[in-house]
């Protein structure tokens, strides 16, 4: 029996080893200092966004100002739960999310800095927080994703009003306890008040309505023919085009009419951290964000609109201005609470 | 009537066979005993016998039914032959009653009395009536052992295979125990062929005794003739202890002169073979220290040694003598001996030597 | 079994016992003061109808699961331990590897193959393709220790193989199936990944609803604290059955191994047809899928700095992980394998009653509890093998009690009488005898560990990658060609541990024992020798003549 224990005795001793090693490459947390896990000048990013994403953007920006950067990855909701549970001993300095109900979140919890005046102020009002503790980066427009061979380009609805008519029964798909359709539920509250929402989401239950957990997973459904509508965000479409090209994919994509609660643009956004003690670096990241080239760069890799002036959208597809969907601010859907009680009291989460 | 035979039974574990050649046949209700030494191949016969290792060769019969033979190959559920195991093999999730009526129909036997009436007269044989409801595992190991003998009885079948039941056991209730098994198979009136390695009790339960060695049965018969009337040296000294005396000249009338001066023997004897004597033959008398005055010259047998060790067994002695050349003798004497190392004994032998 | 009910555990053994068991329910405190500080709203969600509805669906799921488990696990473990079926030696090894398939990647391999996959019934079947191997493992180890006696006694009053096998083989086979069955319900409880893909309405979904939707962390605590009852009275049933099944063994020392059963024509086809369908469903068609999904990706880029980073990132907390989870888990599972007793039991309890919580409740409890005791160890390595510790010991528990629970308590009075200390004499008989049970539980644990998902990206350092983190990240964006390697390398480097498991789970003594026929069946050997002595042969030899 002897022999075999060498083995695992040898491995805890390589265990160490390679512990030290990645442990050394990665980022200095691994110091004493609980409450500042970076080193000197760094800024530390809790980024609800994807590596493949943030990685690049971030790398541009250190060797733009000199400025290094350490990320931690994870899920957009996940993080800022996180977030809220590290309070004020937590070593993040900026926060980059996925949609607006997070940063909320973060607000309601406290944990957002004001934005140094100037910096938000490329960003239209609708598009950050009224108290400029956080700020959209780039917009994600709902759209209605649709498989055209069950329903021909000409008959996809303009209005998410009409996918309660009976004509869809069985036929669309919602993803219910996702950010981006609680956000879109919250708006058409704001918007067309707490009744017709009310009304809408019934309508949709008893028209036997297929629920998802995630948006692509919707998308997906509807490309193979499982759904034949499906209400998710602009770039799923895209995201899936660049992995398996857009010639092998069924699911095309349909704007709501402007005006409609189904054409709402939400925003991927960020915020300075008030636990944070590099405020000014993670300010100067959060400028750069909203700076014209990176905001070109998004619109490049991810088919995002961008929110500052002067900054081409991305094309094929209908511009910003063209998409306002209901006429608020996204700082009004701070009333996530209500919604999720609303869909509890439905049956839909 | 035949109540369990073997013919030619080779049998082994692919490759090697580990018993060749055994042919053996047991009355019926008759016990045999099938002795040997660790690694003789006891145990494989009885599992060859029993069906759960395939033989390669010729006959076996239980009762009246061929259940191995050309072309017959029957499976050991369907052999009508109950196994008693070395631990027992009580089912340990069962109830002592559920044991012993788990080869047994659950409510009621095929001539319409109860199970459970028939369970309890079995636990009564063997003496445990009121432990049914018990789990093996409060069970001594003796009486582990008796409620497997009665659950190998219950299906009431044509032989009952004990596979060294009581070489776990203490040495006191070893031969008790082995005693009312003997007993309980007689009363049952069920063949049995009971493996062990241990001489006392495959002479004492035994009407027939057969001895393996490597894997051929070296002689069979009454425990008597394996024991008076051993074939070879390898069945006397497994049987028992042995002197073994080389025949010095062979008398006149035939028999032969040994160390141990003349001996008669139960059959003929040639000049150049072997003498056995058992220890309990060798009678020794003890030499005063002086000679007596005019003193009587020595008989003819009259041999002499000196006494070398004595082991004292409470109920025997066995005591080891030196003769005229360093030739030693064991005998074995009832009670105290009353003898000392450094005695000068006479010895002489009582009854007749075998000879190889 | 090798217990003694009459002594009272050793005070250090049952302090380190104790200290094992608040570290492993340290979770749980962190729910009481969520709970503590929760308002109404936290409570309504409990008496919600959908509150029970999702309940009663994750009850659902784990009988279905574990019903799918028994259904697959009981004829492989058989065919595997019984018989002579050829290939056996890698089947057991491949058949310990759906442990290193994360569960989300089974359930996109499937619905990438099926797209309308759906529903309990789906996710019951992946779920137990994925956890089969907690419950065969230890059923192959239990079927080798099997006493052939009791089959063969069985056989001799007449019965069949098959009413053998329903009658007295399966009945002994419980407390080893109950061990690990207790592990898949556990599992399928606090899963998440599997019923958010096939969309099934378990109770995690309402409780990660409640985290990311609303970041209401006290309404998720509250929740939680109904699967840590679900999961205290899953434990219970559990112990119940091993516990009545712990007196069974009778019988004198270790039983020889039996003679394998002949599988030929027909039988040794199903068989390799039966082994085929289940490692081919729950092996192949991840791997296929994946290897599917690299070939038809365009976003193959493969980084090998970053791989190499990830592997390392794995290996080693998960080792860590392991190593500090068999300190908390061998001083339980002496306690519970030697003592009996409701602070035994209960102190068992307490380990198990965390091990149903979702990783997200988990992560955040360490979240939460390290930057309240010990801030400077905030998203360290230590702290991310701890948390693996917490998350896994239990697995190594069960283990741990029955490899020492096999072992004969007298050979430790033995080792004290010629001479060892307390601890010497435990190590030296006790410790060699178990130890490749115990290690293959700290196994059983990194496979698991390289696996896990959110707690990891909570507590890891930032920048520290693991296997696991990195597939997500590529998943998320579902550059699944990219996904590939890393979910590849995961099942690969679950290779080693899972064969020197498959070594190790054995009872002791058989650990390494091949199972092969023994020339003669002969025991008793100190007995006969014994009587051997007796009759000792005495050859007078021929004088000078």
């Amino acid at each position: 029996m002897l022999p075999h224990a060498r083995l695992p005795m040898l491995l805890l001793p390589a265990a160490v080893l390679l512990a030290a090693c990645s442990g050394g490459d990665a980022s200095s947390s691994a110091n004493g200092d609980g409450t500042s896990a970076s080193s000197a000048g760094a800024v530390v990013v809790y980024s609800g966004r994807s590596e493949d994403l943030v990685e690049p953007l971030l790398t541009k920006f250190t060797a733009e100002t000199g400025i290094p950067v350490e990320v931690r990855y994870g899920d957009t909701a996940e993080l800022a739960a996180q977030l809220i549970e590290e309070g004020e001993a937590s070593p993040a300095d900026l926060y980059f999310g996925q949609d607006a109900g997070a940063l909320g979140a973060l607000d309601a919890a406290g944990l957002c800095a004001t934005l140094p005046d100037g910096v938000a102020s490329a960003v239209p009002a609708r598009y950050r927080s009224a108290d400029d503790t956080w700020t959209g980066i780039t917009g994600r427009a709902r759209v209605i994703a649709y498989d055209p061979r069950q329903v021909p380009e000409a008959d996809v609805p303009t209005s998410v009003f009409e996918l309660t008519d009976p004509k869809w029964r069985g036929m669309v798909a919602i993803a219910p306890t996702n950010g981006s359709f609680q956000a879109f539920v919250t708006a058409m509250r704001v918007s067309q008040g707490d009744d017709t929402t009310r009304d809408w989401l019934q309508g949709l239950v008893d028209n036997d309505v297929q629920t998802f957990e995630k948006n692509s997973l919707i998308r997906d459904a509807v490309d193979t023919g499982g759904a034949a509508l499906g209400l998710i965000n602009h770039y799923y479409w895209y995201q899936k085009a660049a992995e398996i090209g857009a010639d092998n994919m069924n699911v095309q994509l349909a704007f709501a009419k402007p005006g409609d609660p189904g054409a709402l643009v939400n925003i991927a956004g960020a915020c300075v951290l008030s636990p944070s003690d590099n405020a000014a670096g993670a300010a100067e990241l959060l400028t750069w964000m909203l700076d014209p080239s990176t905001q070109e760069w998004f619109v490049n890799e991810t088919w995002e609109y961008p929110l500052v002036e002067g900054v081409a959208a991305p094309s094929g597809i209908p511009p910003l201005a063209d998409l306002q969907g209901p006429d608020i601010a996204l700082a009004e859907l701070e009333d996530l609470p209500g919604t999720l009680a609303m869909l509890q009291d439905i049956g839909l989460t | 009537m035949t109540g369990l035979q073997v013919a030619g039974v080779g049998a082994g574990y692919g490759g090697e066979p580990v018993v060749r050649d055994v042919s053996f046949g047991v009355e019926h209700g008759r016990l045999l005993a099938v002795v040997g030494a660790s690694g003789s191949g006891k145990s494989t016969l009885l599992r060859a016998i029993a069906g759960f290792i395939p033989v390669s060769s010729v006959i076996i019969r239980i009762g009246d039914r061929l259940v191995t033979g050309p072309g017959v190959a029957i499976s050991p559920e369907h052999r009508s032959v109950g196994i008693v195991t070395q631990d027992g093999s009580l089912f340990p999730h069962l109830t002592v009653a559920r044991n012993v009526g788990f080869g047994l129909p659950r409510r009621t036997l095929s001539d319409g009395t109860p199970t459970a009436d028939r369970v309890r007269e079995l636990l009564s044989m063997v003496g445990l009536s009121d432990v049914g409801s018990r789990f093996p595992h409060e069970l001594s190991g003796g009486q582990q052992q008796r409620v497997a003998l009665a659950r190998a009885l219950a299906p009431n079948p044509e032989a009952v295979l004990l596979d060294e039941p009581f070489s776990a056991l203490d040495a006191g209730l070893r031969s008790e125990l082995g005693h009312e098994v003997r007993q309980v198979l007689r009363d049952a009136r069920t063949t049995a062929m009971l493996v062990t390695h241990d001489q006392d009790e495959a002479l004492s339960l035994a009407d027939h005794v057969a001895l393996l060695v490597d894997g051929r049965i070296a002689q069979q018969g009454s425990p008597r003739d394996l024991y008076e009337r051993p074939a070879n040296l390898a069945v006397a000294s497994f049987l028992g202890e042995v002197n073994v005396l080389p025949v010095l000249a062979l008398e006149p009338d035939g028999d032969p002169r040994t160390a141990l001066g003349v001996i008669p023997v139960s059959a003929p004897v040639s000049a150049a073979k072997e003498v056995v004597v058992r220890p309990e033959q060798v009678v020794l008398t003890r030499v005063p220290a002086a000679p007596s005055l005019g003193g009587q010259p020595p008989a003819g047998n009259d041999t002499r040694g000196r006494v070398a060790a004595i082991v004292y067994f409470g109920h025997d002695s066995i005591v080891d003598v030196e003769l005229a050349d360093r030739v030693i003798v064991r005998a074995r004497v009832l009670g105290d001996s009353g003898l000392a190392v450094g005695d000068e004994v006479r010895v002489s032998v009582c009854g007749h030597g075998q000879p190889l | 079994m090798g217990t003694s009910t009459s002594r009272r555990p050793p005070l250090p053994l049952l302090a380190a016992a104790v200290a094992a068991v608040v570290v492993m329910a340290l979770p749980l405190v962190y729910l009481v003061i969520r709970v503590v500080d929760s308002g109404e709203s936290a409570w309504s969600a409990l008496w919600r109808p959908r509150t029970a509805e999702t309940i009663a669906t994750s009850l659902l799921l784990v009988v279905l699961v574990a019903v799918g488990v028994l259904i697959l696990a009981v004829p492989t473990a058989w065919l595997l331990s019984r018989t002579d079926l050829p290939f056996r030696r890698v089947l057991i090894v491949l058949v310990a590897l759906p442990l290193a398939v994360p569960s989300y990647v089974a359930a996109y391999a499937w619905i990438a193959l099926l797209p309308g996959m759906s529903g309990v019934l789906a996710a019951a079947l992946v779920m137990s393709l994925s956890t089969f191997p907690y419950v065969s493992i230890p059923l192959m180890a239990a079927l080798r220790g099997l006493d052939p006696g009791l089959e063969e006694s069985a056989r001799s009053l007449g019965l069949g193989r098959a009413a053998v096998a329903r009658r007295v083989v399966l009945p002994l086979m419980w407390p080893a199936a109950g061990a690990g069955l207790l592990l898949a319900a556990l599992y399928t409880l606090a899963e998440f990944g599997t019923v958010s893909i096939f969309r099934v309405d378990a109770f995690t979904r309402v409780i990660y609803a409640s985290y990311r939707a609303s970041f209401d962390r006290t309404a998720a605590a509250v929740l939680a604290v109904l699967l840590v009852l679900l999961a205290l009275a899953l434990v219970a049933a559990e112990a119940r059955v091993r516990g009545r099944a712990s007196r069974w063994r009778t019988g004198s020392g270790a039983p020889r191994p039996a003679a394998p059963i002949h599988v030929r024509g027909r039988v040794r086809a199903a068989g390799l047809v039966w082994m085929s369908c289940v490692i081919g469903l729950s092996l192949a068609l991840p791997v296929a899928s994946i290897i599917g999904q690299l070939v038809l990706s365009r976003r193959r880029a493969f980084d090998p700095e970053a791989f190499l980073g990830a592997l390392a990132g794995s290996v080693s907390a998960s080792t860590l992980g392991a190593a500090v989870a068999l300190i908390l888990a061998i001083p339980l599972g002496v306690l519970a394998a030697r003592y009996t007793g409701r602070l035994v039991r209960s102190l068992e309890a307490g380990a198990f009653a965390g091990h149903g919580l979702p990783g997200v409740v988990i992560g955040l409890a360490l979240v939460f509890l390290t930057l309240m005791l010990l801030p400077a160890a905030y998203q360290t390595l230590a702290t991310l093998a701890f948390a693996y510790a917490v998350l896994f010991a239990p697995k190594a528990v069960g283990a741990t009690r029955a490899a020492v629970g096999a072992a004969p308590p007298e050979l430790e009075s033995v080792a004290r009488s010629l001479g060892r200390g307390p601890l010497g004499a435990w190590w030296q008989t006790t410790g060699r005898l178990a130890w490749p049970g115990i290690a293959a539980g700290g196994l059983l644990v990194l496979l698991t560990a390289m696996k896990e998902l959110p707690a990891t990206l909570m507590l890891r350092p930032t920048g520290f990658e693991t296997l696991a983190t990195r597939l997500w990240s590529r998943t998320e964006v579902e550059a699944f060609g990219a996904a590939a390697p890393y979910a590849l390398a995961l099942i690969v480097l679950a290779a080693l541990p899972a064969w020197l498991m498959s070594r190790w789970l054995g009872s002791p003594g058989s650990s390494g024992r091949r199972s092969q026929a023994p020339r003669t069946l002969d025991r008793g050997d100190a007995a006969a020798d014994g009587a051997w002595k007796g009759a000792a042969m005495h050859q007078v030899k021929a004088g000078p003549s």
